[in-house]
């Protein structure tokens, strides 16, 4: 009798079909391309430069792919270009800082993110932040639906707690709207870092800068006179997309040029990992032959496609800002 | 494990007392169900999602719905009886949260909680004689629930997104669901007894903790249900409202 009383309750126990206890769920994205930084080499009729570029898996959250061949390369734009070399190299080690985070809210969600996952992207990537975890969110536009511009931010100061900002944070999907004012945003956010070191800034736009009082060169300066790296990840028009690319390459970010919300959900899945020194990253040495002769110290804006031969479809663009040296 | 224990032995005790034992078995059908979390957010701990609580209204139907079929052992004395209903019980609830999109539009979504549960419930009933053959009862108790079998889905809606692909399935745990662990309802109702053949009730039953801490979430449902009483004869005493 109680030999079947324990075996009623053990089959009772046992028998119970439970859903899984899951660690945090993250999204899946696309296989995304991300420029690491670009850098002039020489200037002659020819224009030779490098570009680093990571491959990241939709996947997972740290997996790059482990391969590139020139075959799989091409450009955009006039001119022609010829790779002369692709190097596998080490992402160097970006040691962890207080990081100013700072999201479009100028025209809309709906025609670039229309599920906003913009919003669960940045929640994560807040609560993943490596120690001291230090940050500060912000959205920016001019003639919007914000209080403050050209930034409105959810804390006075910079933040650990990521469970607060989160009201905020979901509640600009409501308050889209007006233009984007995206270099006085980048130049007054800088200012905000009164110490520590390894300061980085995360935009994420989706419009190039349509009335901010100073320009590209000022948001900048300004970076550089902080010692703020900006990683810019850009979702919307391509064409937009270069108008931002020399904030981060100036300043050592990463710069995402997203075709698809998907590309940016993979991009916020590594953001945190690119930073811990991971390898296969190339180093594609390029020379360019201009449609006309170039000037030393002229800006050049280059657009690099990798095609995946297996899909046999195209990785989103890497998006290049050359200065002529 | 004392309490029921206790409870246990005044059942079998008044037993022996009993002047009528019925066997019988019921079938239930609860659709009126209410399903509320006290927050008007939900940060889930199993994602990076963010909802807002939209809708704790009763519904009919679409708050969920339950199938009992259970076996009945009832005992009465005088005008009162006593009932143990061993059940199972097929169980969903389906609640509604919305997650922001844009300025004009969220984004609703549908989380369907499904339990095999087995159910315990123990309850009094007092009768109310209205002729010979009908008497009304009311009746409460409390019962017992171990979940079996918990799934999770989303329910189909009309929106345009795969909800898989957006939310994470397991983001109602710890608030419509935990980790299987038994609880208690109250359970209340109003019976029409006919003869000593069937009856006919109306039940409310409420759970009486919520599946998480952070987030209370209540859970009410009202349902009809139909007793038939198997035609033995197990006890030969005359019960108080036979000629």
């Amino acid at each position: 009798m109680k030999t079947r009383r324990w075996l009623i309750s053990l089959l009772l126990v046992i028998g119970c079909n439970l859903p899984p206890d899951l660690p945090r769920d993250y999204f899946y994205g696309e296989d995304t391309t991300v420029c690491v930084a670009a850098r002039p080499l020489t200037l002659t009729t020819d224009l030779t430069f490098e570009v680093d570029v990571m491959q990241l898996t939709g996947f997972s959250k740290d997996y790059t792919l482990e391969y590139l061949d020139s075959a799989s390369i091409s450009f955009t734009g006039t001119g022609q270009y010829v790779v002369e070399s692709i190097t596998e190299i080490t992402m160097p080690l970006r040691p962890a800082g207080p990081v100013a985070v700072l999201l479009d809210q100028s025209g809309t969600y709906a025609n670039v993110d229309s599920s906003n996952f913009r919003s669960k992207q940045l929640n994560q990537f807040i609560h993943e932040l490596p120690a001291p975890g230090q940050f500060i969110l912000g959205g920016f536009a001019q003639d919007g639906l914000l209080a403050d511009s050209p930034v409105e931010f959810g804390t006075p100061s910079f933040t650990t707690d990521g469970d607060g900002i989160m009201p905020f944070l979901f509640g600009l999907s409501k308050r889209t709207g007006g233009k984007s004012v995206v270099y006085d945003a980048v130049a007054s956010t800088v200012n905000l870092f009164s110490a520590g070191s390894n300061r980085s800034l995360l935009l994420l736009a989706h419009d190039g800068d349509s009335v901010s009082t100073g320009t590209i060169t000022t948001a900048v300066n300004a970076a550089l006179a902080q010692s703020v790296r900006v990683d810019v990840i850009f979702m919307g028009d391509r064409s937009e997309a270069q108008t931002l690319t020399p904030l981060s390459q100036a300043t050592g970010g990463v710069f995402v040029t997203c075709t698809s919300d998907l590309n940016m959900v993979t991009a916020f899945n590594h953001l945190n990992n690119i930073n811990s020194g991971k390898p296969y990253l190339f180093r594609v040495k390029v020379r360019f032959t201009p449609p006309s002769p170039l000037m030393s110290g002229q800006d050049t804006f280059h657009e690099m496609v990798i095609h995946d031969s297996i899909s046999d479809t195209d990785y989103n663009p890497v998006s290049i800002y050359i200065r002529t040296p | 494990m004392r309490k029921v224990l206790l409870i246990g032995s005044l059942f079998v005790a008044f037993a022996g007392q009993a002047q009528n034992i019925n066997l019988g078995v019921t079938f239930q059908y609860l659709v009126l169900k209410q399903v509320s979390v006290n927050s008007p957010t939900i940060f889930p701990t199993g994602s990076y999602n963010y909802y807002k609580v939209v809708d704790n209204r009763w519904k009919f139907f679409s708050a969920g719905q339950s199938i009992v079929i259970g076996a009945v052992l009832q005992m009465d004395y005088k005008r009162a009886y006593f009932t143990f209903e061993p059940s199972f019980e097929l169980n969903t609830y389906n609640y509604t949260v919305s997650y922001p999109l844009t300025n004009t539009s969220d984004d609703q979504v549908d989380f369907k909680v499904t339990n095999m549960q087995y159910n315990f419930p123990l309850y009094a009933g007092y009768q109310f004689s209205a002729s010979n053959v009908v008497r009304y009862s009311i009746f409460a108790g409390a019962e017992l629930v171990v979940p079996m079998v918990i799934g999770v889905s989303f329910q189909e809606t009309s929106s345009p997104y795969n909800p898989y692909d957006r939310y994470g399935l397991y983001d109602m745990k710890n608030v419509l669901y935990n980790d299987g662990s038994p609880y208690f309802n109250a359970l209340a109702g109003i019976g029409i007894h006919f003869a000593s053949l069937f009856r006919v009730e109306l039940r409310y039953k409420y759970r009486l903790d919520s599946p998480g801490d952070i987030y209370k979430a209540t859970f009410h449902t009202v349902g009809f249900g139909l007793t038939y009483y198997l035609p033995l004869r197990l006890l030969k005493q005359k019960v108080y409202y036979e000629d």
